[in-house]
């Protein structure tokens, strides 16, 4: 049975309380021993790359470079969707620790197989 | 933007010798070692020239392996390929490179070629479906052109699948799988591509 449960995240630097809050969810599933997984598309995929949660911070939320960390800490796993990174020029080499680079085949086999996802709009 | 070497190897695997003759410099120059003994070229349309007299006329050219690596400031690279040149005879032929850049193309390119050779692995093995996929990623076809390929596959057969997109090489796995195949291998080169071995068995 796949237990894993899939955050979405479509934002990046330019709002940051929507770019903190999937973590956040996120960050709770992993601390409760839930295998979880932050998927970024379209400007979120840029917070995937080194350095690229640096100054990222929404008020009365944590900073996301530090949330990041937890997460991964935690056994969480940050995927940025393949076809989001690719058109702005991201590469594997450019990745932070915990992140993968995947495509929608990856994603759907995972839903395919039972695992659940969360919206954040 | 790709570097010069990873570059080379990617249009010289797709036969592009337009795009070779770009990043190479108009006055490079190249020593090739070759079966038949020692070739010296000058000029970037001689250079590129000698290497397209190799394989632009095989009906198959297949990127078997390459590495791509430095050694100081020289790039080293290496490929083998897979060629058909008579229509029916396997070959494969490896060649060993180091490149000179200059500050936004090739100078110096000195080669070692095995030859081309008889190969006796494919043609015991029967079967030998290969895929390169390039960069194809999620977004630009590669799960249409992948089920295609598949299809030309008779059942109990496998085809090889070289990926270079990093998304490609988490999807394909799972493509291949939700197609109710088997992957049996995975096999990562230096140069960042993975070469996924696809089983079809329905």
């Amino acid at each position: 049975m796949n237990e894993k449960l899939i955050f979405n995240c479509t934002w990046g630097r330019e709002d940051p309380e929507r770019a903190t809050l999937p973590f956040v969810a996120a960050n709770i599933a992993a601390t409760a021993g839930q295998e979880a997984i932050v998927l970024c598309t379209i400007e979120a995929v840029r917070l995937g790359t080194t350095g690229g949660t640096e100054g990222v911070e929404a008020a009365g939320l944590p900073k996301l470079c530090d949330l990041m960390s937890q997460f991964v800490a935690n056994s969480g796993k940050v995927w940025l969707c393949g076809a989001c990174t690719k058109p702005r020029g991201i590469t594997e080499e450019q990745l932070a620790q915990g992140v993968t680079i995947v495509g929608a085949a990856k994603v759907v086999e995972e839903v395919v197989g039972g695992a659940k996802t969360v919206a954040f709009a | 933007m790709t570097r010069t070497p990873e570059r080379f190897l990617e249009l010289l695997a797709s036969r592009d010798f337009e795009g070779l003759a770009a990043i190479v410099a108009p006055q490079a120059r190249a020593r090739f070692l070759l079966p038949h003994g020692f070739e010296e070229h000058e000029g970037r349309d001689a250079v590129v020239g000698r290497i397209q007299s190799w394989f632009a006329s095989a009906s198959v050219f297949a990127l078997i392996s390459s590495s791509a690596d430095t050694v100081g400031d020289r790039h080293r690279l290496s490929w083998r390929f897979e060629v058909v040149r008579d229509g029916t005879r396997r070959e494969v032929i490896e060649q060993l490179a180091f490149l000179d850049l200059g500050p936004d193309a090739i100078q110096q390119l000195d080669l070692l070629c095995s030859g081309f050779q008889a190969d006796s692995r494919s043609a015991a093995e029967g079967s030998d479906h290969r895929f390169d996929a390039g960069t194809l990623g999620c977004a630009d076809g590669l799960a249409q052109e992948f089920r295609r390929r598949l299809g030309e596959v008779p059942v109990g057969e496998s085809i090889s699948v070289l990926v270079r997109d990093p998304a490609a090489k988490e999807d394909l796995p799972a493509l291949a799988r939700m197609l109710g195949q088997s992957v049996t291998s995975v096999e990562a080169y230096g140069d960042g591509r993975l070469e996924i071995k696809v089983e079809r068995i329905k």
